[in-house]
């Protein structure tokens, strides 16, 4: 009897894994039961929001402090705007030189979102802002911070999100070099070196050290022309036939404050 | 039939687990830490003498599968095996000194990431951290420290 009690849950536990692991019919359920247990969020963020309050009561000047906080959205906003742009004029320069072609610069809706302190599961590379499907948010939307991108909204619950990081290991990303537009997939690495690497790109490649990769916008699944990671090491040894090549992410994660939620502007 | 203390102390750790779980760390001290669950549920499981233990167990594997956005059943398979070892030396375990007891944890440790890995590798391949082999050697170190503290809690 105590073996088959056992016996039970492990058997249900493997069904779940498989079902999980192969099919979606327990998203929903899935994302009900996170924003269930969302209010656990709200609680350990609560230390750093109650100093955050201290602070903004101490101040002398509180529209100082809002007026901070607004400028520093505004920069990090603009700083990422900056980045689509440099990519841009490069690849206009590019087509100019080859024909009088005119190119569309892409319109993305961003939304400036907060990252609270949690951290998740050891073996994946999460974070957790503080916008959730109430703000607008949906699964998939990029996420970028000033200086490149920092992952893919995987989670979404009424408050919060949660954010896979490109250099979590399930994390693909379709990209190209912005000097030249060779193409690949970006794969986050398990090390805690918290890189990418960028697989089955043909020996004779034009790649050079320092080179940055961006967004392609291939497949739809990311907007293009945001910084992905820039090259660190390149192996040919690996394989007779192509090139392994290390990305370092141009963002810093360490440093994260906020990020811009990025958005196709379909109007 | 768990009954309502249990039940009570059995709520109480579930959501200190989940928030010391979520407090951020530094990646090395984020890969290396205990599985706080299991820490927390060993505590509970040597007090209880509930005949629900592995549907508690698995329940909570659940709860901690979604919060932490892994796959559906890791945890819960895990913290179920575990759960089985533990059982199975409860006697032992309650009459034992500190030192056996981290040994069991380390054990118990040692059997859960057995487990998490085997799930991890089957669904995800071979993408993982090789510092997640010691926690079973943080989870064994930190027993003391957590059955003291929820000693605190539970009275």
């Amino acid at each position: 009897m105590r073996l088959f009690k056992l016996f039970v849950p492990i058997f249900l536990s493997i069904i779940l894994i498989v079902l999980d692991a192969r099919f979606s019919y327990l998203d929903s359920f899935k994302r009900f039961t996170l924003t269930l247990l969302s209010p656990i969020y709200l609680v350990v963020d609560l230390p750093s929001q109650v100093i955050d309050w201290i602070n903004d009561k101490g101040s002398e000047n509180e529209l100082l402090v809002s007026q901070n906080d607004y400028l520093e959205g505004q920069l990090i906003e603009l700083k990422a705007k900056l980045q689509t742009y440099n990519n841009l004029t490069l690849e206009n320069q590019k087509l100019s030189n080859l024909l009088e072609a005119s190119y569309l610069i892409p319109e993305h809706n961003v939304k400036l979102a907060r990252i609270k302190s949690i951290s998740q599961s050891r073996l994946s590379k999460k974070i957790i802002i503080n916008k959730g499907f109430n703000d607008g948010v949906t699964l998939s939307d990029l996420i970028i911070g000033s200086d490149g991108v920092v992952g893919q909204v995987t989670e979404v619950t009424p408050m919060y999100s949660t954010v896979r990081l490109l250099s979590d290991p399930t994390q693909h990303i379709p990209v190209k070099n912005s000097r030249n537009g060779i193409r690949g997939i970006t794969k986050g690495l398990a090390s805690i070196d918290r890189g990418m690497i960028l697989k089955y790109i043909p020996l004779e490649s034009d790649i050079k050290l320092g080179d940055i990769f961006m967004t392609s916008g291939i497949g739809n699944s990311y907007p293009s022309g945001y910084s992905v990671g820039r090259v660190k090491s390149i192996d040919e040894n690996q394989d007779p036939s192509f090139m392994t090549v290390y990305l370092e992410p141009t963002q810093n994660m360490n440093s994260l404050e906020l990020v811009l939620i990025v958005k196709e502007n379909n109007d | 039939m768990i009954n309502q203390s249990q039940f009570i102390l059995l709520v109480k750790i579930t959501i200190l687990a989940f928030i010391v779980g979520a407090v951020a760390l530094p990646s090395i001290l984020d890969i290396i830490s205990p599985f706080w669950l299991l820490l927390f549920f060993i505590y509970w499981l040597i007090y209880s003498d509930s005949d629900r233990i592995y549907s508690a167990a698995f329940v909570l594997g659940i709860l901690l599968d979604i919060f932490q956005g892994g796959i559906l059943g890791q945890n819960a398979l895990a913290l179920l095996i575990s759960s089985a070892f533990i059982l199975s030396v409860k006697k032992s375990f309650f009459v034992s000194n500190l030192t056996t007891q981290q040994v069991y944890v380390f054990i118990a440790s040692l059997m859960y990431l057995i487990v998490f890995l085997i799930t991890h590798i089957a669904v995800q391949g071979m993408q993982i951290d090789w510092l997640v082999v010691f926690v079973p050697f943080t989870g064994a170190i930190l027993w003391p420290v957590v059955r003291f503290l929820l000693a605190k809690l539970n009275h």
